[in-house]
């Protein structure tokens, strides 16, 4: 499926955005490509919501990983992943929170149009998550880099794109 | 527009209220206002009526709540849903009439005008006269209240009757009604699936007979017959029911209302007539709200309890289980599951044993259920609008409940006074756990975009996405609500019919659209504000909302919004805009409004980027400005000559270059011309033309550009670059001291604005408190203008081409003339002067390395040449205008060194006109140079010291040293060894003969000729005694004070040293004397400067002239005879002299006798057998004051023996006694 996916730092200021058309698959909708910034950045207020509950009401996630507060007393990053988080029009909305407050989140379409068959694979996604965070930190340990500027290396992007084909296309 | 979603919207009585005659908008409103507080009218308060079903005492608790509207925006859109939902009829319509225009037909107009309205009335802000019909009423007369009242009862008269005519209409659906122009719901999803019939209708069959005695207890329902009939019937007669309890709840009469909504919707479930049912349902929940809203206690209906089966739980009893059970997924839901657990005891619930805001949403998702049930059925079908009316309306009704713990009476009020924004208070319980969370609500309001909302008209998009904002802006998702209005925003512009409904939601003030930019951060100021200039924005976001907007508004005409936009988007973000697209802004939105208004000016602070002059006239003479000091000044004290080890390190620190460049003030005369060279930057991908410039008004007082100007401009920018423009100015009025700070620019052919010097851009935040936060440094450019000044100019001089050559040692005088140029200053001198070659040519800190009597040397040459060298007799005052003046000028080379080979006479003048601060004026100089060779004549080349020969007499008579004894003796006793012998070697370096005379204190050498290229010998009898201890004791003297010295590293001792020495010189340069004249041209004479050839004296010549210098003590050594036979006693006495009176007076020395064999030079032991003496040879003496001392010798061998001594072994005498022994 195209999805539009986008890293977005503490001031609402996206880090990094892509978009990844995948070539077997239609890619976005020219007035949905448009609106898919707004889109993402309505849901941060939904990430700010959810980052703050000991409890997450799964009622859009189908993910029990339980909430993104909880995952302080564990050392791994499992509930970084928030799930799916929003949607628009029937296109999921899912989103993956550091740390640091860095936000990454992501809008999933299956490009048809027929949004009854956007179908999110939890498992890989967050995968694919997880991956592009690593990458993240690595990015974060360039001297040259300061935290909540845009990530503009051209390396960064291409792994991203490699770590999407890898877990999103179905 | 929003207030129409309320929940409790279907029990409002829909009124409209329109004005007649003259009103002016502000007054209707106020009376509009005035009616909008008191739209709710107690039931207890209406006068009864004759009809029984809406009779206001049969439910005296009740209330009618009339909704006042200004206009009837979807009256004939919504036409096909009267039927279905008759409240959304507009019932009444009031007519506020205005003073004095009430005619006798107002009432027959406004009847046939609204014939759809069941009641009319007027309204008369006026002393009741003419028409006294029962639907007039008088505002001053009655109150506002009373006629609300008496409104509500003609509204129930004539909504019993209206009634009546429903009583036997076969109700239809909106689908029947409206056909296939209404729009079927259009979910992305998988609708809900149609509840099982067979198990719904037995359960329904099962528990109808309980009720059915409950049912039957009003008269008036008995007729409907609900529960007999076939199913079409029962159909018609359950419809007939709901339409009667939608009346019920517009009258007031809530209990009745609940009765009615709940028996329609038991029998509407067992047909599954599912949109009906749905209505009813929500009848149900309103009418159970407005009873505990009233404080009614009421039993939950039945068919509620088998619909969405609870448990009787306390109110603050685990209410997030149940909640969290409902949240499951509701859309796949099956009734069939809820019916199996079906609690035993369904009657039995009061309404205050549950929690009623919970019951309403687990009702509207079953509502919600239903309506999309009816999605198989062709006619039978939910239309949008009505599914996302209803979830609008609990959704507001969810936020008018969230962060509240329970449905209290605030809650209650607030729902049923509309109010929707929180007061204070309840902002305090944000965080709390209230009876919904946020993101509940939010997942609530996520079901609209389960629709295509795109394909419902603009209208009800329009009201749906407004009430979604203001629902996200009560939840704080302040981006949700951005996005939503951004889609508000996007819907609007691309319906191009419905500009009315633009300027409707688009105020006057723009107020929504500006809200929007906000909230995107379009409105950050990074070109002023620096810490919005460091916040990262989303910019895609930015830009595309802002030429959405500027699209709107350009739609809307608002030409002012146009600009102002279009300027925020070059001015922010032109960095991410094309050059096409950054012209059409330009050309298109921005310039030719530009001209319209006085209030836009040009975007960027950075246009003005420095100010730099250059002046025309380079050969114009320096102006320096002068301080006049008081005596309290010290004029002497120079900065320089003190050690200040920091010195060094404020002259290579760093200053700030701009500073220093800036600050220090370019000074002009009036009428001097100059060039400014002005600096502009054009952020744009375009060109950009500056039209205008020019100075401030303040400034253009002082200076001026000048015509030339005009052919610069336009002056065109290259796109992204900086150039500068070069405009002559000239000066126009004398100032002390001017600064521009900033220019007039104008571009485009715009109305020319302020602009400040942006030197550079700032990074670092500005301290708190100060006001200087803006994004650039500025800077200025400092000048003053002087006055008039007088001007003197060099006419010529005495000498050709002002160039001599002069004998050393020679005088020489000449004129100068000078003129004063100027017609209308007189020139004043401050100061007439000279400097010469050797003066400019040291160096400032000549003084550091050179010892004190190198130092003397260096200085007194130059005060030589300062005070003696060169002095211009009759030195002028005053110059008139236009006058010219003659100066004497001596030159006298004596002193001068050979270096000396150029001079300038210093003229300093003013007009002392300037000074306006009293102290200080401005003044100038006129240097009038010359040339000079100085050329060799007498030469002093060696010196030498020698003491005197005892044989002085014996010499012959015609050398002038020895006349001079002969002379001296005659006057008195010449003792040889108080004289010393001068040997000067004199050389002739000039051409011709000279013939010289010297002279030493009263010595007078005879005139001698001295050949060209000679040298010869001259002997001077130089008196010993003219160097003495005291002189040489003294310090060498310092010519100028306030020096500090660093120590050159040179010991005590050395000091000592050059101190004599230098005294020693200094005396010889004193007392002698040289004079010169050309032989065969007396005339031409001259003197020699000794200082200039002596050559520093050797200790040698010091030891000649002052051999005692160095002892304190001075010993005489007296022996009886000094030639005696071998065994004769020989006496010595020593004499000890005490010269100086610094020995204290018990200072006791050891004096020891010295005896020396003659010949070998060796000092003979203290005990031998050669010379043998009585007693010691050391003894003690005392220093206080002159003694002698005795010594008996006893020579035995034969010899000659020198006797000396010594005190404490350091001082030995000088003139030892001999003894001669045969």
């Amino acid at each position: 499926m195209p999805c539009y996916f986008a890293i977005i730092g503490y001031q609402d200021n996206p880090i990094y955005e892509a978009e990844f058309p995948f070539p077997q698959l239609q890619s976005f909708p020219p007035e949905l490509k448009e609106l898919n910034p707004f889109i993402l950045h309505a849901s941060l207020d939904i990430i700010d919501d959810l980052q703050w509950q000991v409890n997450p009401i799964t009622g859009m996630s189908n993910t029990s990983s339980g909430g993104f507060l909880r995952s302080r007393h564990n050392n791994s990053n499992e509930n970084c992943y928030l799930g799916k988080i929003d949607h628009f029009y029937g296109f999921p909305i899912t989103s993956y929170l550091s740390y640091g407050n860095i936000r990454f989140i992501m809008i999933h379409s299956n490009g048809t149009g027929n949004v009854n068959s956007t179908q999110i694979d939890d498992n890989q996604v967050k995968l694919f998550y997880q991956e592009v965070h690593e990458m993240y930190i690595k990015a974060l340990m360039n001297p040259f880099y300061k935290v909540n500027d845009p990530i503009t290396s051209p390396v960064f992007d291409s792994r991203v794109r490699m770590l999407a084909n890898k877990y999103l296309t179905k | 527009m929003v207030e129409s979603y309320s929940l409790i919207g279907p029990a409002k009585i829909r009124t409209l209220v329109i004005p007649i005659g003259k009103w002016k908008r502000a007054q209707f409103l106020e009376k509009l206002v005035l009616l909008r507080k008191r739209f709710e009218v107690r039931l207890v308060d209406v006068t009864p009526t004759e009809d029984a079903t809406f009779n206001p005492q049969g439910f005296p608790q009740g209330r009618l709540m009339f909704d006042f509207e200004t206009f009837l925006l979807e009256e004939d859109d919504m036409l096909f849903l009267h039927d279905f939902e008759p409240y959304r009829k507009t019932f009444v319509v009031i007519g506020l009439v205005a003073q004095g225009t009430l005619e006798t037909d107002t009432l027959q107009e406004l009847e046939t005008r609204f014939p759809n309205a069941i009641c009319h009335n007027l309204i008369c802000f006026d002393e009741p006269s003419g028409l006294l019909a029962p639907n007039v009423f008088y505002h001053p007369q009655s109150s506002v209240e009373t006629i609300i009242c008496d409104i509500g009862r003609k509204f129930l008269e004539a909504l019993s009757l209206y009634y009546s005519s429903y009583k036997h209409v076969t109700l239809r659906s909106p689908g029947a009604i409206g056909g296939s122009s209404i729009l079927k719901l259009s979910l992305t999803r998988q609708p809900a699936s149609v509840p099982a019939a067979s198990a719904l209708t037995r359960k329904i069959s099962s528990m109808e007979q309980p009720n059915s005695s409950s049912i039957r207890r009003s008269a008036s329902l008995k007729s409907l017959g609900l529960t007999n009939g076939y199913p079409d019937q029962q159909r018609a007669k359950a419809r007939q029911r709901k339409i009667l309890g939608n009346f019920q709840l517009l009258a007031g009469r809530y209990s009745d209302a609940l009765t009615s909504f709940s028996e329609a919707a038991t029998t509407l479930h067992k047909i599954h007539d599912h949109i009906w049912l749905g209505s009813a349902l929500e009848g149900i929940c309103i009418s159970m709200l407005l009873l505990t809203y009233l404080q009614v206690t009421f039993h939950i209906p039945a068919i509620i309890n088998i619909l969405c089966p609870m448990r009787t739980e306390s109110r603050s009893g685990s209410e997030s289980n149940s909640r969290k059970s409902s949240f499951s997924k509701n859309a796949a839901e099956s009734p069939r599951a809820s019916i199996s657990s079906m609690p035993p005891k369904m009657n039995s619930l009061e309404s205050t044993d549950i929690n009623l805001a919970s019951l309403i949403r687990r009702i509207s998702e079953r509502i919600l259920i239903h309506y999309e049930a009816s999605l198989s059925h062709n006619i039978e079908f939910a239309p949008q609008l009505i599914y996302c009316e209803h979830i609008l309306r609990i959704l507001k009704f969810m936020t008018s409940c969230y962060n509240h713990e329970s449905l209290d009476e605030i809650v209650l009020r607030r729902i049923n006074a509309d109010e929707f924004e929180l007061d204070e208070n309840e902002e305090k319980y944000h965080n709390q756990e209230g009876l919904f969370t946020k993101f509940e609500i939010y997942l609530h309001a996520q079901r609209l975009f389960e629709l295509q909302l795109k394909l419902m008209d603009v209208v009800s998009q329009v009201k749906i996405y407004t009430t979604m904002a203001l629902i996200y802006q009560r939840l704080k998702y302040y981006r949700k609500r951005s996005f939503i209005l951004r889609i508000l925003l996007v819907t609007t512009a691309s319906h191009s019919e419905s500009g009315a409904l633009q300027d409707y939601c688009l105020n006057a003030d723009r107020g929504l659209l500006k809200d929007v930019l906000d909230s995107y951060g379009v409105f950050r100021q990074p070109e002023i504000s620096m810490k919005d200039a460091s916040v990262c924005t989303w910019v895609t976001l930015q830009k595309s909302i802002l030429s959405l907007c500027i699209s709107i508004v350009k739609r809307l005409g608002d030409t002012e919004m146009v600009t102002e936009l279009s300027l925020i988007f070059l001015q922010r973000f032109s960095h991410t805009i094309t050059q096409m697209e950054q012209s059409q802004l330009l050309m298109k939105n921005i310039i030719p409004n530009f001209s319209k208004s006085e209030k836009w000016s040009y975007w960027d602070p950075f246009i003005l980027r420095g100010l730099e002059i250059t002046r025309l006239e380079s050969n114009e003479e320096h102006l320096e400005r002068r301080t006049i000091h008081t005596p309290s000044d010290d004029p002497s004290f120079k900065d320089v000559q003190v050690f200040n080890p920091f010195r060094q390190r404020l002259i290579n620190g760093v200053t700030n270059p701009i500073d220093k460049a800036m600050d220090k003030p370019h000074e002009f005369r009036i009428g001097e011309g100059a060039q400014f060279e002005i600096v502009f930057q054009n952020p744009l991908k375009t060109d950009l033309k500056i039209t205008h410039v020019s100075f401030t008004r303040e400034d253009s007082k002082y200076v001026n550009f000048l015509d030339d100007l005009v052919q610069e401009l336009p002056f065109v920018l290259g796109p992204n670059s900086i150039k500068t423009l070069h405009a002559p100015v000239s000066f126009k009025k004398n100032t002390e001291l001017h600064t521009i700070s900033e220019m007039d620019v104008g571009v485009f052919d715009l109305q020319p604005y302020s602009f400040r010097i942006a030197i550079d851009e700032r990074f670092a935040l500005a301290s708190e408190g100060t006001d200087e936060n803006g994004r650039a440094n500025f800077g200025k450019f400092v000048f003053a203008v002087l006055p008039d000044e007088p001007k003197i100019e060099f006419v010529s001089s005495s000498l050709r081409e002002s160039a001599f050559m002069i004998l050393d040692g020679a005088k020489k005088t000449f004129e100068i003339k000078i003129h004063n140029k100027s017609l209308s200053c007189p020139a004043v001198f401050v100061d007439v002067g000279h400097i010469t070659n050797v003066e400019t040519g040291l160096k400032s800190d000549y003084w550091k390395k050179l010892l004190p009597d190198d130092l003397y040397e260096v200085e007194n040459q130059l005060k030589e040449l300062q005070n003696n060298c060169i002095r211009i007799i009759d030195k002028p005052h005053i110059l008139e205008p236009n006058s010219t003046a003659v100066l004497q000028v001596e030159l006298d080379t004596m002193g001068a060194p050979f270096t000396f080979k150029k001079f300038e006479i210093l003229l300093d003048y003013s007009s002392k006109q300037t000074a306006s601060d009293s102290r200080s004026f401005y003044s100038k100089t006129l240097k009038i140079p010359f040339d000079l060779t100085l050329k060799r004549t007498l030469e002093i080349t060696g010196l030498d010291v020698v003491p005197l020969p005892e044989t002085v007499e014996e010499q012959s008579d015609d050398i002038d040293f020895v006349n001079f004894f002969k002379r001296e003796s005659e006057v008195g006793r010449v003792d040889a060894s108080d004289y010393a012998l001068l040997l000067l070697d004199l050389r002739n370096s000039w051409k011709d003969a000279l013939e010289f005379q010297i002279g030493f204190e009263n010595f007078l050498s005879s005139k001698t000729t001295l050949q060209t290229d000679h040298t010869c010998r001259t002997v001077i009898p130089i008196k010993k005694s003219l160097l003495n201890h005291k002189l040489l004791q003294r310090e060498v003297p310092k010519l100028v004070a306030n020096r500090q010295f660093v120590n050159p590293g040179i010991s005590r001792e050395q000091l000592e040293d050059i101190r004599e020495k230098f005294w020693c010189r200094e005396m010889l340069i004193q007392k002698l004397t040289c004079t010169w004249t050309v032989k065969g041209h007396a005339n031409i004479h001259g003197k020699v400067d000794s200082r200039q050839f002596l050559p520093k004296v050797d200790s040698r010549t010091l030891d000649i002239l002052c051999p005692s210098r160095k002892h304190t003590l001075e010993v005489k050594l007296v022996a009886s005879e000094t030639v005696v036979s071998s065994g004769t006693k020989v006496d010595v006495k020593a004499l000890i002299n005490s010269q100086r009176p610094r020995h204290t007076p018990d200072e006791i020395a050891t004096f020891t006798f010295l005896i020396f064999d003659r010949r070998t030079g060796r000092l003979l032991p203290k005990s031998n057998s050669r010379v043998i003496y009585n007693g010691n040879l050391t003894r003690k003496v005392k220093l206080a004051k002159d003694s002698d001392t005795g010594l008996e010798l006893l020579p035995l061998d034969r010899g000659e023996y020198e006797i000396g001594c010594s005190i404490n072994s350091r001082v030995f005498n000088s003139i030892p006694v001999y003894i001669r022994v045969e």
